[in-house]
Parts: structure tokens; sequence; C-alpha cells
């Protein structure tokens, strides 16, 4: 993607994000379809703390996917600085989660055999840049995680609270936007869950980077600054918190 | 670049993630590579084989009179013209007839009477080399003859029977003209092909003395390069000296009809191997892009191009080949060095497989060609997969 293409989604004013009517259904055989979304409509602003919330398969994850390109939606559009970009084209497609979002998935999916350091440092070895300048970057983010006596350790050396914090500072490198976390506390101990949700905190305070939750327990949910409550594909509730 | 040497450096340590699949994948292909390296080494081996049991007793090129003719006409002439070929290393004039010998009370037919210089023919054919029991033929003593290894066999109880006449046996030898004499027999060769174990050999004067009607009537040829063996060829036609020139193969037909008998099945085995080679790869490269899907997603999810995760397939497989080729290439070379130190000794000749440096440079082209081919597919198919299934795992 050139730089007028990067442009269509560079921050400009409003609202970085606005999901209008979106819907999403899959087929589960012939004649059979299951809508997972109907009609969700919300916008984020720039350096917004979300969180969806909801039952399991109420469509919180399905929101998350559709919102990093991951999946394509049955209908209506999700803007991004005003640009549609389940309507970009597939290298732009490839540029959007290149640059400009990130994932925290539940199963930490941290590359095994890579070192801590070089997993934080992957993304940015992905965009073409340096080994040397990549893993500079990536030390400074792991001093960040305090984890830094644990760069040169293999994620099989790690626990599941250190693991998910890497896979954070994996999502935090790249400098992007947006990064979306589907229920990266699902696997971890409350004392670690609450690890990872004041890290997403402080990366959406230090770095102003717009961060959307994905949690099916309340009590995280509640630590962001705004929530959606998703039941069965719908928007139930839009909260201030 | 900085991109493509992220890409070299992941494949290869994905690819070295886990040691005994590794070694399990390099030794299956390390086999099937030097299956091909050795079917090709002991086919090229059979035919070398053949090919030399030809030359050895024939020389590269044979000169022979036209069909109406049984001498070479002008045989001055030709000499003269051959002396000044460039690419002619030597040659020797032979004459033959027809006829057989008695001995024991019994008549036994050569499949040729052959006269030849000694000095001359030995430095064309090996006829000399073959001799297993005695001496070739010399020009000191005219009456010495030398029998090829089936005759001298036949001699003596029954054919292939093992038993054979002895050396320095006195035997008549017979022409078709009805002209006899009493020859000494001085050795008995084994050329390794056929006719010539069916010859009977004598000083070429002899011969004539015996029956000259087909007298010179072959000159047998030894080329400085082998390789242009149609180009000299061609040159001697050129000369326009009223005589047949024929290559070893042609005069050779059936050796040369066997010759492309196993240059056909070299080939279909070949190209079963190296099908058997894209298979194993597609199905490594499925298996492993399976167990991998995750990560793949995982790639996907973070932007790396579809061409990102094929050159990632595409690179393991060259790291797979590459190891294979080697174990393959030193597998087939423990053979090939067993192989030459203990020759196979057949009828037809001593077999050994053989080293050709352009079949292992084209085996590694096919190989590696095949191995490409054979990763792209699956590696194209997961790159093409929704970011979405493959993270979920349900495909």
């Amino acid at each position: 993607m050139n730089n007028q293409d990067d442009n269509k989604l560079n921050p400009g004013e409003g609202n970085l994000i606005s999901v209008r009517n979106l819907s999403k259904t899959f087929a589960l055989g012939k004649n059979i379809e299951a809508p997972a979304l109907r009609g969700v409509s919300f916008d984020v602003a720039r350096g917004d703390f979300l969180s969806i919330t909801g039952h399991s398969g109420s469509g919180k994850t399905t929101l998350l996917n559709l919102i990093g390109i991951l999946d394509e939606p049955s209908g209506g559009e999700i803007l991004i600085n005003n640009k549609n970009i389940h309507k970009l084209k597939e290298k732009e497609k490839v540029n959007f989660r290149l640059k400009f979002v990130s994932f925290v998935f539940q199963f930490y999916n941290l590359i095994n055999n890579y070192t801590a350091l070089d997993n934080i440092a992957f993304p940015l070895r992905l965009q073409g840049r340096g080994y040397r300048e990549s893993r500079d970057k990536a030390r400074e983010i792991i001093n960040f995680l305090g984890l830094a006596e644990r760069a040169d350790f293999y994620p099989s050396m790690l626990s599941g609270g250190e693991q998910q914090r890497i896979a954070v500072g994996r999502a935090l490198v790249k400098d992007s936007m947006i990064i979306l976390a589907d229920e990266p506390t699902a696997h971890l101990d409350t004392k670690n869950g609450k690890n990872i949700l004041s890290l997403l905190r402080k990366i959406n305070t230090e770095f102003n980077r717009t961060i959307i939750l994905v949690s099916h327990e309340m009590e995280y949910a509640k630590l962001a600054d705004k929530m959606i409550v998703l039941k069965d594909g719908q928007v139930l509730e839009t909260k201030d918190l | 670049m900085k991109r493509l040497l992220f890409l070299i450096s992941f494949a290869f340590r994905d690819a070295s993630k886990n040691k005994l699949l590794l070694v399990l994948i390099v030794f299956s292909l390390g086999v099937a590579f030097s299956a091909i390296f050795i079917s090709s080494s002991i086919f090229g081996g059979f035919q070398q084989m053949l090919a030399d049991g030809e030359i050895n007793w024939l020389g590269h090129l044979i000169v022979t009179p036209k069909s109406d003719q049984l001498s070479i006409p002008n045989i001055n002439k030709v000499i003269q013209e051959l002396n000044g070929i460039e690419n002619i290393e030597a040659f020797s004039v032979r004459s033959y007839a027809v006829g057989g010998l008695a001995y024991k009370g019994k008549i036994f037919h050569a499949y040729r009477l052959l006269g030849v210089n000694p000095f001359y023919e030995n430095n064309v054919s090996k006829l000399s080399g073959k001799v297993i029991e005695g001496d070739f033929v010399s020009s000191d003593d005219k009456k010495d003859i030398a029998i090829g290894f089936t005759l001298a066999d036949s001699m003596e109880g029954f054919v292939y029977d093992g038993e054979k006449v002895s050396t320095d046996q006195k035997v008549q030898v017979m022409t078709m003209n009805g002209n006899s004499d009493i020859y000494n027999i001085s050795g008995i060769i084994d050329a390794k092909t056929f006719l010539p174990n069916w010859l009977l050999i004598m000083p070429k004067e002899e011969l004539e003395k015996l029956d000259d009607r087909q007298k010179d009537s072959e000159i047998i040829i030894k080329l400085k390069d082998e390789k242009k063996i149609k180009e000299t060829k061609e040159t001697i036609k050129e000369k326009n000296l009223d005589i047949n020139v024929t290559t070893w193969k042609e005069q050779a037909g059936y050796i040369d009809d066997i010759m492309e008998a196993v240059s056909f099945i070299t080939i279909l085995i070949n190209y079963l191997l190296t099908a058997s080679v894209f298979i194993m790869i597609t199905v490594i490269i499925f298996i492993n892009v399976f167990n991998k899907r995750r990560q793949i997603g995982i790639l996907k999810s973070m932007g790396a191009t579809n061409k990102f995760v094929i050159g990632i397939y595409i690179l393991e497989t060259f790291v797979y080949a590459i190891f294979a080729y080697i174990l393959g290439f030193l597998v087939f070379w423990a053979v090939h060095q067993y192989s030459l130190a203990n020759p196979v000794s057949l009828l037809i000749g001593d077999f050994h497989t053989i080293f050709d440096v352009k079949t292992i440079w084209s085996s590694l082209i096919t190989l590696f060609g095949a191995s490409l081919g054979g990763s792209f597919i699956p590696s194209y198919i997961a790159a093409k997969t929704k970011i979405i299934d493959v993270i979920k795992g349900s495909v």
C-alpha cells in the first residue's frame, strides 16, 4: 500500500471506528443459517477503551473478527476513519493488518521456536524492518512489560500470564492504532487476568491506543471506559463507565 | 531484502523446530533421491557395459565396402585420406573370411575368421587385452591363432558348460574356398560381447593366404574425441571414397535396440521416482500445513501476505530437499564405490555403476523442481484459506 492508501486509514477528525448496521450469518448446512450478528451499530473514538461483553454465543468474537478483517460481514459496514475496510482491496487489507490493527488472542498464540523477545519483534520483521532495529524496539517493549529477564525464554518456559503479556507486547510493538483483545484473560487466573487488564489500560493511557476488549467476564469488561453488551447478536446496552 | 532474509530465517527455524520430524522427512526423501541416483547409475552402467563391449572390438567408426563389393577398393587411397583426418587417433585394416575349424574329429564353425595386423589392431581394438588364457596373435608367429571364449567353450563338451579347449592345441582351420591349414591356439579371448566370443582371429596375411576374397574388408577407427563421431563420419564420407562408413552404434544394431530399451526403462523409472518425490513432498507439506494452520492464521492476522506463507513452505521444502539430496548422494556414492571395487562379471561384460555428472545435475534440477511443485500446491491452498478458518482450525 502506498502513502496515499495509508492516508485512507490515518486518523482524522471524528470517530475512529464506526460500525453501521452490521450483520453476520453463518451457514451451518444446506438451507440452515445461524445469525451471529444482527444490525449492530456503534462508534469508537480514537483512544477509547471499549469492552464488548455478553454470554457465550452472543457474537462478541465474531464482531471483533469483523473489525480486524479476519472475516467478512454478511451486511452493513465498518468504517475506520470513514473508510469501509471491507471494501479495501486484498493488498490493502493485508496492509491494514500489518500496520493498523493488532490482535491479542485467547490462546496467546506465540511462535514456539522464537524467544519472548523475538516474538515481540516478529510483527516488525514482518513489516520489513531489520533484525537489530526490531529487537531494539522489542527490548523497549519487554522492559515496559517488566519481563526483561525473560527476554531469551521460549514460550514453553513462560507461565500463562507471562505468555499473554508477551502477546500484548507483540500487539503493542508495531504502533498500530487499534488493539483487539479477544478474551485475553480467559485462560488466566484472577491475578494474572487483572494484570493483563492493567497492562491494557496502561497501554491505552500511556500510548493512546484504541483498545477493544472482548470478555464474557463482567468484572473485566467494567474496567473499560465504555461497554457494549451483546445478546443474541444484537446490542442490548451501551454504557459509559 | 530484509523481508526475504526474515522469510528465509523463519522457514529455516520452522523446518528445524521438530528435529525428529526433520530427520524422518530428510531420511525418507533421501532414500527416494538415492533410488533415483542409483537407478540412473545402474542403467547407465549397463549401457556403458554394452557400449564398451562394442567399441572394444569395433572402435568408434567402421569403414566397409559398398554392398556389392567384398573388399574396400583403393585401400591405399583410403588409408592416405584417413591419415589426414585430425580427429582420427588410429585405425586398423582387417580382413575377413567365412570358415571353421576341425578339432578332435569334429568341425566347429566360427562367427567369422578375422585377420588382423596385431600392431595396428592393438592401437584400436582391445581384443588383445581380453585374452584370458595364453597370448594374442602376433606378427612373429604366423601359425598362431586366438579364438573367442564361446567358440573355445563349444569345442569341449557343450556350449556354456564352462569346459573349454585349452591353448597350445593344434586345429585345422578351413575356409569356404576349400583351403585349410594347421594352426596353434595361442590364446583364448573373452571380449564380453556376443559376436567376438565366436571369432577366430589370426594374422591378416595368413588369413589372406587361405582366402583373400574379403581382403581389406573392414577398417576400424579410433577417434581422439568420441563426441565428434558424427562430424568425423561426415568428413570421411565427404572424401567420396566409394565406401560405407558407420558408427559402432549403427553397426551393432541389436545392441542399439537393447540400449534404447534400457534408456526407456531408465526414463520411466526416473519419472515414477520423481512423481513419488512430488507426491511425498505434497503429503509432507499438506500434513505440515495442517498441523500449523493456527500458526498460519496468526501470521496472516499480523499481516503476513499469501506470498510470505507460500514462501515459508517452499523454502522449508528446499531445506528438506537440500539435506535429502546430500543424504541421497552419499548413499549413492557409497553404493557406487562398492560397485566399482566389486564389479559383477556377466556374460556380456563386467558390470559396475557409473558416476555421470550430467545425470547428477539433471537429477538435482528435476528433484528440486518436483519438490517445488509438490510444496506449492498445499502451501497455496493454505495461503488462500480464510484467516478465521485457519485460526479456528476448522480446515
